[in-house]
This record gives C-alpha cells, sequence and structure tokens, in this order.
C-alpha cells in the first residue's frame, strides 16, 4: 500500500475540542494527543512548502510549540485543524523569510532516503515515492510563497476553499485566483516530470 | 501559460476540483464551448491538480511527538520561571512580610510626630515663624513647635534660656 492509499481521515471536531480543554488545565497528554493526530499532515505540509526534509521538521516542531503556547488563547471561532494551519503557515513563512537571509542555502536536501520522513515502506517503490515527492517539491518552490501556500493546501492537502480562506485570513475569491495562478505556473515545471513518467511507461 | 480570461479563473480552478455547482458548470460549459483559451487553461488546471494528488505523502518521524512533548517540557519549564500568577504566589509570604514591616514603620514615625498629650495649647498648627511674634505662644509651645520643625538644637536651647 502506497502512503497516498493509506487514510489519514481528520479527528472529529468535538475529539479535538475536549482534548484542548484539557491540555488548556495542564494535561500534556491531551495535548500530546492532538500532536499525534495531526503531525504527519503537518510535517507533509511543510515539506511541501520548504522543499527540506530537516527544515520541514523544525518547523513542524516549532509550530506545535507556538500552538502549544496559544492554546489558552485559541476561542474555538474556527476549527482547530484550520487555527493550526494558520500557525504552521506563519511559523514556515518566518522559517522562508530567514532562508532567504541565507543565499548559500539551496532548498531541497534531495537526500533520496525512505527513512528520512518515516517511510512506512522501504525498498524500491519507497525510493521511488521519494523522489517523486522531491521533484514535485522543488517545482513547487518556483512559486511565490502566497500562490504556494495556497496550491499546497488545497492541492496538497485537501483543505476546503473556504478553510483555506480562513486560515490565510483573506476572501474565497483571493483564494480562487492564487489557485488557479499557481497551478497555470506549475504547469511548465511539472510537465517534464509527467513527461518523464510517460516515457518510462512507454519503455517499460 | 495558455492564455485565459480573468473573469472565469475562479470557474476554472473549482471546476478543475470538480468543486462547482451546477448552475456555475453550465456557465462555465456555455464559455468554454466559445474560448480556447479558457479549455486550454481548463486542462492545465487538472492536469497540475493531477500530478500534485499523486505527490507521495511525507510523514513525521516515529519519535515526532515525544521531541515535541520535550521541547514543550523545556519550554514550560522556562515559561514557569516568568509565569507572573506563580511568582505572586509564591511571593505572598515575602509580600505580607514587606507590608507588616512598613506599616510597623509609618506607626513608629507617625507616633513620634505627633503633638505630645501634654500640649494643650492649641498652637500645634501655627508656623514658627508666626509663633515667634505671637506673645500668646507659651514658650514650651514655642520650643515644641520649633523641635518639630527641625530647627536646629542651639536655636531651641538658646530661646529655653531666654
Amino acid at each position: 500500500m502506497s502512503p497516498r492509499d493509506e487514510p489519514r481521515p481528520d479527528p472529529p471536531v468535538d475529539h479535538d475540542q475536549a482534548l484542548i480543554d484539557r491540555a488548556r488545565h495542564g494535561d500534556a497528554d491531551a495535548f500530546g494527543q492532538l500532536v499525534r493526530a495531526y503531525q504527519h499532515r503537518v510535517v507533509n505540509f511543510t515539506r511541501a512548502m520548504v522543499s527540506d526534509t530537516a527544515d520541514a521538521e523544525d518547523i513542524a516542531q516549532d509550530a506545535f510549540l507556538r500552538a502549544y503556547r496559544g492554546l489558552r488563547g485559541f476561542r474555538g471561532g474556527s476549527s482547530f485543524k484550520t487555527w493550526l494551519y494558520q500557525i504552521v503557515t506563519n511559523t514556515a513563512r518566518t522559517h522562508l523569510a530567514k532562508r532567504r537571509d541565507r543565499p548559500d542555502h539551496a532548498a531541497g536536501d534531495a537526500a533520496a532516503d525512505p527513512e528520512a520522513f518515516g517511510q512506512p515502506n522501504t525498498g524500491e517503490d519507497a525510493l521511488a515515492d521519494v523522489i517523486r515527492r522531491d521533484a514535485i517539491d522543488r517545482a513547487l518552490q518556483t512559486l511565490p510563497e502566497d500562490l504556494r501556500v495556497a496550491v499546497v493546501m488545497r492541492d496538497v492537502e485537501g483543505l476546503e476553499y473556504a478553510e483555506i480562506a480562513r486560515a490565510l485570513d483573506v476572501p474565497i475569491g483571493t483564494v480562487e485566483s492564487r489557485i488557479f495562478r499557481g497551478r497555470a505556473r506549475l504547469r511548465a515545471s511539472l510537465r517534464p516530470t509527467r513527461d518523464s513518467q510517460d516515457e518510462r511507461g512507454a519503455t517499460s | 501559460m495558455t492564455d485565459s480570461c480573468p473573469d472565469f479563473e475562479s470557474l476554472l480552478a473549482r471546476s478543475a476540483d470538480g468543486a462547482l455547482d451546477a448552475h456555475d458548470e453550465a456557465t462555465l460549459a456555455s464559455h468554454l464551448a466559445t474560448c480556447a483559451g479558457c479549455r486550454g487553461a481548463l486542462a492545465d488546471q487538472r492536469a497540475v491538480r493531477e500530478a500534485l494528488a499523486a505527490r507521495p505523502l511525507a510523514y513525521a518521524r516515529p519519535d515526532f511527538a515525544r521531541r515535541v512533548a520535550q521541547a514543550i517540557d523545556a519550554d514550560r519549564s522556562w515559561l514557569d520561571r516568568l509565569d507572573f500568577r506563580a511568582w505572586t504566589w509564591r511571593l505572598a509570604p515575602v509580600a505580607a512580610a514587606l507590608s507588616l514591616a512598613t506599616w510597623l514603620v509609618v506607626q513608629n514615625t507617625a507616633a513620634s510626630l505627633s503633638p505630645s498629650a501634654t500640649d494643650t495649647s492649641g498652637d500645634s498648627d501655627l508656623p514658627v515663624a508666626a509663633a515667634l511674634w505671637d506673645e500668646s505662644v507659651s514658650d514650651t509651645s514655642m520650643l515644641s513647635l520649633m523641635l518639630r520643625a527641625g530647627a536646629n538644637d542651639r536655636l531651641a536651647e538658646t530661646y529655653k534660656e531666654r
């Protein structure tokens, strides 16, 4: 079973709220359950945003820490998931701004190491997955941040338009426009990957 | 990039997701029938969406949650040192002791500055300079006034000798 095929449903909102209430009162295990429920989503998101394995985990960890600190301020106006994506996005943006100040840093680790992200299966399939993901994440890096975050939230994470609008605090029309423009720009950079896949299919 | 009509960007993006309602889908379909640019744009939108949907997921390492918990523990102990409420409760006995000490000092100072119980002349509020020219002020009261006003000892002695 490939990672894409594995179910990764969101926890029920009521379940999240109960855990949040407990975590607010100092129950560390309750927040730990929230971390375990969302860790893969968050790391997948940050990996697509920064195209770097180590940075993606650092950002995800920092984002969960910020979420824990800000838990008292979470009023439930949106879902925990949307609120968490808002924090993760801001954390990733801060990281990317710092990275821009380090011109020697090249995005993308291209480690091609299936173990790097706790990949559930190893072997040739896993290696091929890592290579494909790295190619896509590198293509995503060519987008301006505003377009990238909208496209990643929609097409990689599967968030609804309304959720993206709340997480980014912009009108839905802006989200639609960013997604359209982001995909349009990506078409050129993703074409080689698709062509190479077609070639592999034709020769096999 | 294919040239498309800006007014149809939102519909094209949503149509590629299959997220259009029937009315908007019909509106877009009638436009696509006459606009090659938007037909090309929709094909691009769908192609990219499919490519991204096929992106293999990245997973957190198995020890990720534990490392987050450790970071929170370290952060929490740091925050505890800055926790105003925690400080308030821990310092409550010290604050109470300081308040009591301050109150005692104030009481002692007030007692030392208050008019003597035997001084019944009723001139305790009279300025010293005015009292010097007031013949009705007794010598004892004048001395008391000067001492309280901080007059120097020599002046007080001189006045007492008179």
